[in-house]
């Protein structure tokens, strides 16, 4: 299985461009957001305190977090979907290899990537946080640190998870792509809505579930959160699983 | 499934009695029954939509049949799939690969997951299918002939007993073919068995020892590529200036089979020995028609081929050379 992971993780690391640019999104977006609030601190220190800090950081995981529902569908979906796509999932097939692994590790790998993805970002911002200016009580400890990156990893194992599911259950890059975005950018919302009807239904969206794991709010007990997240990521993961398994290659 | 038929143990691969129903109700297979012996190039022929893809599938482990059995190296497909496959190496239809890695990049992946033989026999591979100079450009620019290639040293690297490529001439120039052909011959030579399906009939019978002819599903021959051609009706095309009358002519004389004009000439049942073709030729010139060729009929896989498709217009020949590949594909 080890080397069913490691052989995923290259063939979706090996697609520079689009990891390039995933990782230059998130870092340009954490630049842009030190940039601002740095500007923002110059012109009304009273106003705006704190650049960096752990009020920083909190900052640069929100930002990573929310960027993460579209970097995480585009690399979820692309690994999801890529091989059964072009038909080469056949040359794997062909090796007498347990079609349900073929799925099954590209959740791991694609989620290694994405974190891999984001890193640089993360670094950049934990370093910002570290060196600009803070107001008292609010300077960068290992627990900011700690929870921001709690944050990102955890957006991008349920982001980029419910893009391979979505991926691999269409076997189109494309529709996989279109479909884990408007899950995740009109669906939650959407979702969300529904609490309006009868407030438990606010557990439903996987956003929320997001919101109770990294403990920045949300509505709902840890251990529902848990399922939610197990469900939304696993059942498309199954139902994709289920359908290789049936597939004449 | 019910029961495994008996298998010869000689046969490194033995369909018994496979049938495939696809939803919808076509059935593209219909009991066929094969063996292929080990250690020979075996060729299976048949015009499109025969099945030829449709058994290479279920043999691969890709596909279920509806009903039958399938037996590779002693082990059941798709029960025993894993070790069936452990040394079978295979195309089908047309190689896929990660374009945007280079061709040994893209076998080094296959390769981790076969173990560090595998990852051994890499250089090798390429360099036996004449890639080693382009090892290292991307697939994205190797032309439809390389990815052919590169599809064959796949195949190499688990050391293959069994390799199964399904028109693997495809994309390649004449050279190509030429060098293709001597490739799958030294296969043969080390031990492998190759198991070949293909369009090209000449090359079917220059390359295999043995044949099985595939029609609507059905084997309709099968056996030695000498004894499948040598079952043909036999006789001679004659070409004249009067076929009309020399059909006339040739109705009378013993020894002759039936007489036939099919738009091509003048096809005279039974002469087989030149013999007998001479006074075939002798009785036309003697009665005053210039006969300008007399050709063997049946003695060539593709004449047997047209011969067992039986005319039939649904199932137009296939051709004897690849179409030229059209400008600009595969680069």
């Amino acid at each position: 299985m080890s080397a069913l992971i490691r052989v995923e993780i290259v063939k979706i690391m090996r697609r520079r461009a689009m990891l390039l640019t995933c990782a230059g999104v998130a870092l340009a977006a954490i630049v842009g957001l030190f940039v601002i609030a740095y500007v923002l601190h110059v012109q009304d220190e009273a106003a705006n305190p704190s650049v960096g800090g752990g009020s920083g950081m909190d900052a640069t995981a929100a930002v990573l977090a929310g960027l993460t529902l579209v970097i995480g569908s585009l690399i979820g979906a692309r690994a999801g979907a890529f091989d059964q796509e072009t038909r080469v999932i056949r040359y794997w097939a062909m090796l007498g290899t347990s079609r349900t692994a073929l799925v099954g590790v590209r959740l791991p790998a694609a989620c290694a990537v994405a974190v891999v993805a984001l890193l640089p970002a993360l670094v950049v911002g934990a370093g910002a946080s570290a060196v600009l200016p803070a107001e008292a009580g609010d300077g960068l400890s290992a627990a900011d640190i700690g929870s921001a990156t709690w944050s990102v990893l955890l957006a991008a194992v349920l982001w980029t998870g419910l893009g391979v599911g979505i991926g691999a259950l269409f076997g189109s890059t494309g529709a996989g792509i279109a479909v884990a975005l408007a899950v995740s950018l009109i669906g939650a919302p959407a979702l969300s809505a529904l609490q309006l009807l009868w407030s438990p239904l606010a557990a439903i969206p996987l956003s929320n579930a997001q919101f109770v794991l990294e403990g920045s709010g949300g509505d709902g007990p840890v251990w529902v959160a848990l399922l939610v997240a197990l469900l939304w990521v696993g059942a498309p993961m199954v139902g994709a699983a289920m359908r290789l398994r049936r597939a004449e290659l | 499934m019910a029961t495994t038929p008996i298998i010869e143990q000689s046969s490194v691969i033995a369909v018994r009695d496979v049938v495939k129903v696809f939803r919808g109700g076509r059935r593209a297979l219909d009991g066929v029954t094969l063996d292929v012996p080990a250690g020979t190039c075996f060729g299976f022929l048949g015009p499109n939509g025969a099945g030829k893809t449709t058994l290479i599938r279920i043999v691969l482990g890709l596909m279920r049949a509806t009903s039958g059995a399938v037996v590779v190296r002693g082990h059941e497909v798709p029960a025993e799939a894993r070790a069936a496959l452990a040394r079978v190496g295979g195309i089908v239809e047309e190689p896929r690969f990660y374009p945007y890695l280079s061709g040994r990049e893209n076998l080094a992946l296959w390769a981790r997951l076969m173990g560090s033989a595998a990852l051994g026999r890499v250089p090798a591979s390429l360099e036996r299918v004449a890639l080693g100079d382009r090892a290292d450009e991307r697939v994205g620019r190797y032309s439809m002939g390389m990815r052919q290639r590169l599809g064959v040293a796949r195949a190499l690297l688990s050391d293959p007993e069994v390799l199964v490529l399904d028109e693997p001439s495809n994309g390649l120039d004449p050279e190509g073919i030429a060098e293709f052909r001597t490739l799958i011959r030294s296969f043969v030579e080390e031990g492998r068995t190759v198991f070949i399906s293909s369009h090209l009939l000449d090359e079917i019978q220059k390359i295999c020892d043995h044949v099985a002819i595939v029609r609507e599903g059905r084997v309709i021959a099968q056996g030695p590529v000498a004894e499948v051609v040598a079952a043909g009706g036999g006789g001679v095309r004659v070409g004249c200036d009067d076929p009309g009358r020399a059909a006339q002519l040739l109705q009378g004389p013993a020894g002759l089979g039936a007489i036939e004009l099919d738009g091509r000439g003048l096809v005279v049942g039974g002469p087989a020995d030149p013999a007998s073709r001479a006074a075939v030729v002798r009785m036309l010139v003697e009665a005053g028609i210039a006969v300008d060729s007399v050709q063997p009929v049946g003695a060539t896989l593709e004449e047997r081929f047209l011969e067992l498709m039986g005319g039939d217009a649904s199932t137009p020949p296939p051709p004897a050379h690849p179409p030229p590949p059209p400008p600009g594909v595969g680069r």
